[in-house]
């Protein structure tokens, strides 16, 4: 059987520029978690549908564990790491954290940037937006509820004059 | 091997599918339009469903169908997904199929060379070429509705065009079945065709009796529905 | 109070909502070797040959074992009973059963050499469902009985272990007399079916381990490593104090990841190759691992007629899966918990494990009590409708009272029932409005002792010479925010801000023993042992001070790093430095807790505490579909005090959703023996769209618990209501009664046209 041939893919990682040559199958999940060791990307059902490996390309909610890495090659991706500014936190985080919007954490980083996705989008969701919206990342501890709260209080911030 | 939106390709590939080439079909900018000509929608079939449920001449045509279109799946999955893609997974439980056999759609598949053959959606068999795009014809007022609240037990699309009426069933058959039939009283008409579909699927998620139950109430509402504007 | 009850942010949120929080599976090791198992496609087989030469010799493969790599060990783990091989010895019994392991230096060669070993299996027949495993001519899944143990029992309570074919174990508990039976002027009998669920924590079943020298080290995630050692040592002969087990943050387990999972064939396949080993489990195979208990709850209820409860006689069967598992103990729970918090005459309840080829059953969330509570709760209702009495007004009449004890012999409640009854009344707004067609309200209360059963913790607390705290405890956080609940109670005994604790590393070698993350105990066993070590280290503190002011102890009050004598002040760190030098001391405090061993009490020692989940829910219901909207959820619990509000509130919401799930629509789909809806495409869990329009945890602060500051344990009993409170609805809605999980539309509908056809 054939070695298929790596493919140089470019794509721009939290704001920097990484190249990377990569074997055709490999998925954008295990370029970050494995080759480029940020873990804060998480594996849940590995089959697309939990949303726990949430990251964003171009500003899109994508499954990393559905997303081959050359998929990403020229796109601006961003992960749970690029969302904080040194120790500044991203008013989506603080929301989460001042409202305790989550438990064992594990589905809390897909959830953050699929909030922010939909923020960037829809500034003043109503709640019935932010379930629709939310539906797309499982979480198991919460039960949902502060988790609305939490991005309602989130949109809240970022209206008021934060990033 | 061709890919879209990646949606049931990627999760195959990792389940062990094996292919030699993939060509992505994310350049083709033909495949991502969406455009009215005599009152005919064509859709592209590299449209995402984000793309369908937020298109003005869809909104216009056919109101249920874009506010149903956002519903659909997850907010992931409708920014990759492509109605395409929908079409050719062949999956029971996809939502394209039933709602353009309702609508009387027709699937346009470009060949090799440059052929462009047409077939009515509810066709049996499809040609084995690329679907490039999707006709759906004129329904006045927007006269379609979507019912898909019930899945996985059942889905029911109806539209009226043209005097008749055409009711789509998803998710209870091994393919979804249309049946077309002229306007009349909607409880009268729900029944007479629940009770003479074939015998739905009886599986771990609902027994072909609830199915069939569910047809007949399901499409009994949506008839009356599509009486009102 | 100062930390108790603040608002700030849980000690955990910085590294959760950066991502920078790190679990087992995101560990690695130098030279790593990444392990795959091969499972049974068979439910019950005999395993006639197993050949992996072929595998061995494959590109990248380190080792691998089969059956024949299992000299010199004790090859059999379990709880109770040591049933469940490593790998496949003699059997397989149920799909998934583990057969054979590969260890290679990527995932790819590891599944590619599972391909090359040759099993060969003779099938036999299969028992798929409770009946099927019952009935006369059912094949044993186990010809012979595994060795294990039935522990001691005190007044009323016994246990068996292989009482009948197929049945692994069977608990008993009786107390009054059967003649009380005579005494009620109706009996009711009805029978439940709970279904069956999968845990779904996010994070997989996943163990990195190493073995060096002689010392086995592992990273797992994990819910009770202390245990794990034990059983560890147990089965591969090795010596305890050379086995090390780190837990870092758990990505949830809601009970499934207690004891041996991927851990025995991690270690092995580390011992063979010589080199680290992770074995990280898809979410299909924790499909195949560990599941829910389905059961078949069968009550037989006398009352009077104006609706005083008398007698119980219940029977219950558990699906214990293919191996025991913690089968034997949920057994004890569910048999324990049947009869609710309510006074009773006469109790007998018999709850037996019957072994069936599916994957095995362990600890869920409830743990015997959301079975329990889903069959009690609903006969409630039942019978206060055939009696003519508000569902309400008939749990009042017979609810324990704060203080009175559950069973004789047993603790009393710590909580005032009554009023958190009224509370979620009050918050539905039961008995209030006009009826609408097809709209009706439930009320359910679910129920559970918490604490564990006669259960140790033992903490440590640790004060630097500039007032550094750091709590030393082996609660895992899990999610349910232990370490802000404990580092907070520190910080509130030692008078100083909350960010000055800090909660330490979990690692068997140094942390001082807790049985496991369970039963809602933390708060209320953990969290006495963790105040006592404070009071511990704070008094050898203050003895310290004392020395060095000449005074004595009792004169001095620790605040903010300081000793305050007669209103003044003086910082310990100067005083520390100048007794012990520039480099300063550690003052270390222990504390142990553990309730009496009782023989008087059923379980030979006094439940530590009750955890009570009141719930409430108004619900349409679509008569021609079935189909059924939870318009408003409420449930509560009595957190006694709580530390963290939203902590609190964040696990009676959590354990509610869940509750809906199964409820409504989750469950673990078998057909025959296979598992149809494996995994995340067809298993349908509660999502953020299937938030009921109003849905809300009200968490009680009652203040009579025994943890500290009169905290209790929380976690679980919002998941026990809410079946029961939805169907309780349906009734109440279109006077059809459903009593079998999940409360489908097609259920539902067929219980509305059997009423219509009576009628």
């Amino acid at each position: 059987m054939n070695q298929p041939e790596p493919i140089a893919i470019a794509l721009t990682l939290n704001g920097r520029v990484l190249r990377a040559s990569v074997a055709p199958q490999m998925l954008l999940a295990d370029l970050l978690r494995d080759q480029w060791g940020l873990t804060g990307t998480k594996i849940g059902c590995d089959q697309a549908t939990c949303g726990a490996c949430t990251v964003l390309v171009d500003g899109a909610p994508m499954a990393a564990c559905a997303t081959f890495a050359w998929q990403a090659d020229g796109a601006a991706v961003t992960t749970i790491e690029g969302l904080a500014a040194g120790s500044a936190l991203d008013p989506v985080q603080e929301a989460f954290k001042a409202r305790s919007a989550f438990q064992c954490g594990y589905c809390t980083p897909g959830m953050i940037l699929s909030a922010k996705a939909l923020l960037a989008r829809n500034p003043a969701p109503d709640r019935a937006a932010i379930r629709d919206w939310l539906s797309a990342n499982v979480c198991r501890c919460t039960g949902y509820q502060m988790i609305v709260e939490a991005v309602e209080d989130a949109a809240r911030r970022l209206r008021e004059g934060g990033r | 091997m061709c890919l879209a939106g990646g949606v049931d390709l990627v999760p195959a590939l990792r389940a062990g599918r094996r292919v030699d080439e993939i060509v992505s079909l994310g350049g083709i900018g033909e495949l991502k339009a969406i455009e009215r000509r005599d009152g005919v929608l064509r859709v592209g079939a590299g449209v995402t469903y984000a793309q369908l449920a937020a298109d003005r001449a869809i909104a216009g045509a056919l109101p249920d169908l874009a506010a149903v279109w956002r519903g659909v799946a997850n907010v992931r999955v409708r920014h990759a997904a492509t109605i395409g893609g929908n079409l050719m997974a062949a999956n029971p439980l996809y939502d394209m199929l039933p709602a353009l056999m309702a609508l009387d759609a027709t699937l346009v598949f470009a060949g090799a060379d440059g052929r462009q053959q047409a077939v009515p959606a509810s066709a049996e068999r499809w040609p084995a070429d690329l679907l490039a795009f999707i006709d759906i014809p004129p329904v006045p007022e927007g006269r379609f509705r979507f019912e898909r609240g019930f899945k996985p037990v059942i889905s029911v699309a109806v539209a009226a065009a043209g005097g008749r009426v055409r009711a789509a069933f998803g998710c209870a058959f091994e393919r979804p079945l249309v049946r077309t039939f002229a306007p009349g009283d909607a409880e009268a008409l729900a029944a007479a065709i629940a009770d003479a579909l074939p015998e739905p699927v009886s599986d771990w998620i609902a027994g072909g009796a609830y199915r069939r139950k569910l047809a007949r109430v399901l499409l009994a509402r949506q008839l009356q529905s599509l009486g009102r504007p | 109070m100062n930390a108790i009850g603040n608002p700030a942010p849980r000690v955990d949120a910085d590294l959760k909502v950066t991502g920078a929080a790190r679990y087992t599976v995101d560990l690695a090791l130098p030279r790593m070797l990444h392990a795959k198992v091969l499972r049974s496609s068979h439910a019950h087989a005999r395993v006639a040959h197993v050949d992996a030469r072929r595998a061995a010799a494959m590109p990248g493969v380190a080792a691998v074992v089969t059956r024949d790599d299992l000299g010199g060990l004790n090859a059999n783990y379990g709880y109770f009973i040591k049933d469940q091989p490593i790998v496949a010895i003699d059997k397989v019994r149920y799909i998934g059963d583990m057969v054979a392991a590969v260890a290679a230096e990527t995932e790819e060669q590891a599944v590619r050499a599972l391909e090359a070993i040759d099993v060969r299996y003779e099938p036999l027949a299969t028992v798929a469902t409770i009946e099927q495993a019952l009935a006369p001519a059912a094949p044993a899944l186990f010809e012979t009985p595994p060795p294990g143990i039935v522990p001691a029992y005190g007044t009323g309570a016994s246990g068996f272990k292989d009482p009948a074919k197929n049945v692994c174990y069977r608990f008993c508990y009786t107390h009054g007399d059967a003649a009380a039976f005579a005494r009620a002027d109706r009996v009711f009998t009805d029978e439940f079916r709970f279904s069956r669920m999968q845990h779904y924590h996010l994070e997989p079943f996943v163990t990195l381990a190493r073995v060096e020298a002689g010392q086995i080290e592992l990273w797992s995630s994990c819910q009770n490593p202390f245990p794990l050692r034990k059983e560890l040592a147990r089965v591969f002969n090795h010596p305890e104090q050379n086995i090390r087990v780190h837990v870092p943050f758990v990505g949830a387990g809601y009970g499934a990841k207690n004891n041996c999972k991927t851990e025995p064939i991690a270690v092995l396949l580390a011992k063979l190759s010589g080199r680290p080993v992770r074995f990280c489990m898809t979410m299909e195979e924790n499909f195949l691992t560990q599941s829910q208990h389905a059961a078949i709850l069968r009550l037989e209820t006398g009352v009077t007629s104006d609706g005083r409860f008398v007698a119980r006689r219940s029977e219950i069967l558990l699906d214990a899966g293919a191996y025991s598992d913690a089968s034997p103990l949920v057994a004890e729970k569910a048999g324990y918990r049947i009869n609710g918090p309510y006074r009773w005459e006469f109790i007998d309840s018999r709850c037996d494990c019957v072994m069936t080829n599916t994957t095995p059953a362990g600890p869920f969330r409830g743990f015997g009590g959301t079975q329990a509570s889903w069959a009690s709760e609903s006969q409630i209702d039942m019978i206060a409708r055939r009696l003519g009495i508000d569902p309400v007004a008939l749990r009042k009449k017979n609810l324990l009272k704060l203080g009175e004890a559950y069973v004789p012999g047993e603790s009393g409640m710590d909580s005032d029932l009554a009023e958190g009854l009224d509370l979620v009344c009050r918050e539905i707004g039961y008995g209030r409005g006009e009826r609408t067609k097809g709209r009706g309200i439930g009320i359910a209360i679910g129920f559970k002792d918490s604490g564990g059963v006669n259960k140790p913790a033992e903490a440590q607390v640790k004060a630097t010479t500039t007032g550094g705290i750091i709590v030393n405890s082996g609660t895992i956080e899990i999610g349910q925010g232990i370490q802000t609940a404990l580092t907070r109670v520190v910080a509130e005994l030692f008078a100083c801000p909350s960010a000055r604790v800090s909660y330490g590393p979990i690692d068997t070698d140094v942390t001082p023993f807790d049985q496991g993350t369970n039963a809602s105990s933390a708060i209320v066993v953990m969290g006495q042992a963790v105040e006592r070590a404070a009071r511990d280290c704070i008094a050898r503190i203050l003895d310290f001070a004392a020395s060095q002011l000449n005074c004595r102890p009792g004169d001095l009050r620790l605040e903010n790093w300081a000793v305050v004598k007669d209103n003044q002040a003086h910082p310990l760190a100067p005083m520390i430095m100048r007794h012990f030098g520039g480099t300063g001391f550690e003052f270390v405090g222990r504390g142990y807790f553990k309730p009496e061993t009782d023989h008087h009490a059923p379980l030979e020692a006094k439940c530590v505490s009750w955890e009570i989940g009141w719930g409430a829910a108004e619900v349409d219901v679509d008569e021609e579909t079935g189909r059924v909207v939870v318009r408003k959820l409420v449930v509560s619990g009595d957190a006694g005090r709580a530390i963290h509000k939203d902590a609190c509130r964040g696990q009676d919401e959590g354990a509610a959703m869940m509750g809906l799930g199964q409820a409504l629509f989750e469950t673990m789909r078998y057909d025959g023996p296979v598992l149809a809806n494996i995994a995340a495409a067809r298993y349908r869990v509660p999502l953020a769209s299937d938030l009921p329009e109003s849905f809300r945890a009200v968490t009680q602060e009652q203040g009579h618990g025994p943890g500290p500051f009169g905290a209790k344990g929380m976690g679980e009993a919002g998941m026990l209501p809410v079946a029961a409170a939805i169907a309780n609805a349906i009734e109440d809605a279109v006077g059809a009664r459903v009593a079998s999980l999940p409360l489908s539309p097609e259920k539902v509908l067929a219980a509305i046209e059997a009423k219509r056809a009576k009628t």
